[in-house]
């Protein structure tokens, strides 16, 4: 390992290739920005060794991919709301545990170099793990935290790490790791597919029901200020086999912290899949995270998906519907304050006849925070009596706040059920009023109606110490940021 | 108890409320008549303190304090309440919470403890019961998908609940059968005891059969321009309204 710590990839670029972090490209002795990548690689190799030439094919096309489209900017129709500017200008790095963590070089070897306070008794984060039985995979900074985990179940399934899965089944992973992998997939998932760190590989045998939750962890903790995290979580549920997961990314310091993740999920004939995703940064924490999902004959797929926090999130959510009869409710809330942008991309192909998709999203925007909706049916000429539903709903709680939703329906079939419906609107004052006559506190009557406006998503979670959690979570998010409340904390 | 002196009140600049009188003592029950348009819905808006009802002048006591000068939800916390003409439906806030949030609200302001969930629920299916109410109501959202009928109760029940010491009826009795009538109107008497009061507008003399009114007044043109026993309702009821205009432009 290298004493000093590894270059930025964001320097000289290839000509076509827009820059990474805006600079030019000045010194010509530098080594080529692939070049630096292959060295990132190499450096992601010692910490995880190959084991299959697969892998490394599908990191090397996928930084191919990279290399052909860059990074979006606001012309491209996609991110047309996104500042990927304020991601980018800032120079990347793969977090590496071996790099110094402050000053100086280290020494030490890769497994124990940086500090971390997750291994220690007085996590910072430990509060955010819900008091509960689940299963539990813990990743600080992308790296698999063994002793934070736990599993709980035992059966027909495997849950643990990615990294350590593709050394051990290495057969296995390979039948489905990157399989869902698409040209348009974005260059945040390219580039989480070239640099993927460790992430979670949940592989439930076909038939079998795994009794309890799985949660994810994703942390992100001291990180430095070039250091990007790339979690990678690969979900496989075989023929008739069920499977709930959480997914809560969150951040333990006040330090910035970028985290490009991708989860890939794949619901066999008949299985059935939940995958609830807290998205809780706090403050100068920025998510792109991008799911895709491929369900199979029969299956059932439920996403509930809320973005508490962050400056920027960015959530890309693609189900494509592979066989016939499959159904699924893609729900979501998120709030955006301060100047946090929220933005929600949902793709559902309805490849095949016959399928149901549900999309309920709703979204509080405040002070000049921005929030984004863009869900995206698409019926294919054969997918007959396929029945699709979206509804967007917002609330606008400032003059500066602003909302972009965009429902898009491409249909190309004939037989279809297919309705949209989206609202922007404010505190009915109707409302305020009837509760200030009954004698509550006006701040209190607007908390109760905004609780009661995004509880509707949470409401839908199974009654358990996860539901309270998340709704205590939302609650207490949106007393910090209704206008005029004592906390100024958003 | 409540004492209106000279209230003048406006909407958009247009004067509705013009010189309007009026006292309530403990005990008593008014009825407040009129025509359409009369400005009787804008009366019980003022009061209750709802947003663009512009004050022009004149002034409201309630219990020696001055009404005008607080927050809607400080009003109700002192006492005051009205049963909504066209309560609001509110998707997601429960019955029960809402009401367990107001009373205890009103709990504390009197320097009370808040009332424990095991003694709201005893409370609440109490007066329910009184209400020919069935308990789901408790957790429904408030108003959702309610009947005409079933709003009406429900406001009554929260009367009943939140004990005021002032109740403003604004029109409760407009859309309801008889039998819902006779159900709220026995809601309200049973509330009365000597130390609080009610001010009940309404349209029709009807509900004036079952809560029996202390005085009636015609409101018309902004001002209370008739005041009598509660058999004016019943002359009111025969003759309508045209003989009222006629004496107030033979005076004006």
């Amino acid at each position: 390992m290298s004493s000093t710590p590894s270059p930025p990839i964001a320097d000289p670029v290839p000509a076509k290739s827009p820059a990474l972090d805006g600079q030019s490209q000045e010194d010509q002795r530098a080594p080529s920005y692939r070049e630096q990548m292959l060295q990132q690689l190499a450096q992601r190799q010692s910490v995880a060794p190959v084991a299959l030439p697969f892998f490394q094919e599908r990191r090397d096309l996928a930084l191919a991919a990279f290399e052909r489209q860059g990074f979006p900017d606001r012309r491209h129709e996609e991110w047309k709301y996104t500042p990927v500017s304020r991601l980018t200008r800032r120079a990347l790095r793969v977090f590496s545990p071996a790099a110094p963590a402050a000053s100086g070089a280290s020494t030490a070897p890769a497994e124990s170099a940086r500090p971390s306070k997750s291994t220690t008794q007085s996590s910072t984060w430990s509060k955010w793990l819900p008091d509960f039985d689940a299963n539990r995979l813990v990743f600080v900074n992308g790296m698999f935290d063994r002793q934070a985990s736990q599993i709980l179940d035992q059966g027909a399934f495997s849950i643990g790490s990615l990294a350590q899965a593709m050394v051990e089944q290495p057969d296995t992973v390979a039948t489905w790791f990157d399989a869902l992998a698409a040209p348009d997939w974005s260059a945040f998932a390219q580039l989480n597919t070239a640099l993927h760190q460790d992430g979670a590989w949940i592989h439930v045998q076909p038939g079998v029901a795994v009794p309890h939750p799985i949660l994810i962890l994703d942390i992100a903790e001291n990180l430095q200020a070039d250091e990007v995290l790339f979690p990678r979580h690969l979900l496989v549920a075989e023929q008739g086999s069920s499977v709930r997961v959480l997914h809560h990314s969150l951040k333990a310091e006040d330090q910035a912290s970028r985290m490009f993740s991708v989860v890939e999920t794949f619901v066999e004939r008949n299985a059935s899949v939940v995958l609830d995703t807290v998205q809780d940064g706090g403050r100068a924490a920025d998510c792109i995270h991008h799911i895709s999902v491929r369900q199979d004959r029969d299956s059932r797929f439920t996403a509930r998906t809320f973005c508490l926090q962050g400056d920027l999130i960015r959530n890309d959510l693609r189900v494509r519907f592979a066989g016939e009869n499959a159904e699924c409710h893609l729900n979501g809330f998120y709030l955006a304050a301060g100047q946090d942008v929220v933005d929600n991309h949902l793709l559902i192909d309805h490849a095949v006849p016959h399928c149901q998709s549900n999309q309920l999203y709703k979204g509080i925007a405040t002070d000049q925070g921005n929030a984004v909706f863009n869900g995206k049916i698409f019926v294919r000429p054969n997918a007959q009596k396929t029945n699709a539903y979206q509804s967007n709903k917002n609330l606008l709680l400032s003059a500066e706040a602003t909302i972009n939703t965009k429902p898009q329906l491409e249909i190309f079939a004939d037989d279809v059920k297919c309705s949209h419906g989206a609202t922007s609107g404010q505190l009915n004052p109707e409302s305020v009023f009837y509760l200030q006559a009954r004698g509550i506190l006006e701040e209190t009557a607007k908390t109760l109606l905004l609780q009661a406006f995004a509880a509707e998503v949470a409401t839908e979670l199974p009654e358990d110490a996860f539901r309270e959690y998340v709704s205590q979570r939302l609650f207490e998010r949106i007393r910090q940021v209704l206008p005029g409340a004592d906390a100024q904390t958003s | 108890m409540l004492s209106i002196q000279n209230l003048a009140v406006s909407i958009d600049d247009k004067a509705i409320l013009k010189d309007l009188n009026l006292d309530i003592r403990p005990g008593e029950v008014h009825a407040i008549m009129g025509p359409n348009g009369s400005g009787k819905s804008t009366l019980a808006s003022t009061l209750a303190g709802r947003d663009g009802y512009e004050v022009q002048s004149g002034s409201v006591r309630f219990l020696d304090k001055d009404l005008l000068d607080m927050d809607p939800d400080e009003r109700a916390r002192e006492g005051l309440f009205l049963a909504f003409q066209y309560p609001v439906e509110i998707p997601g806030v429960s019955v029960a919470n809402f009401l367990k949030a107001a009373l205890n609200e009103r709990r504390k302001h009197q320097g009370q403890d808040p009332l424990d969930a095991r003694q709201f629920l005893i409370e609440a299916k109490k007066e329910m019961a009184a209400l020919e109410m069935d308990p789901s109501f408790l957790s429904r959202s408030l108003n959702e998908g309610f009947s005409g009928g079933e709003k009406k109760r429900n406001e009554i029940f929260q009367m009943a609940m939140l004990q005021p010491k002032l109740a403003i009826l604004d029109e409760t009795d407009s859309g309801l059968d008889i039998d819902a009538l006779r159900i709220v109107a026995g809601g309200v008497n049973a509330l009365r005891n000597g130390q609080n009061a009610f001010l009940v507008i309404t349209h029709y003399q009807r509900l004036l059969d079952y809560i029996v009114p202390d005085f009636v007044h015609v409101l018309y043109d902004g001002r209370i321009v008739k005041t009598g026993p509660k058999e004016l309702a019943q002359e009111l009821e025969v003759r309508g309204y045209d003989w009222i205009r006629e004496e107030y432009s033979a005076i004006a």
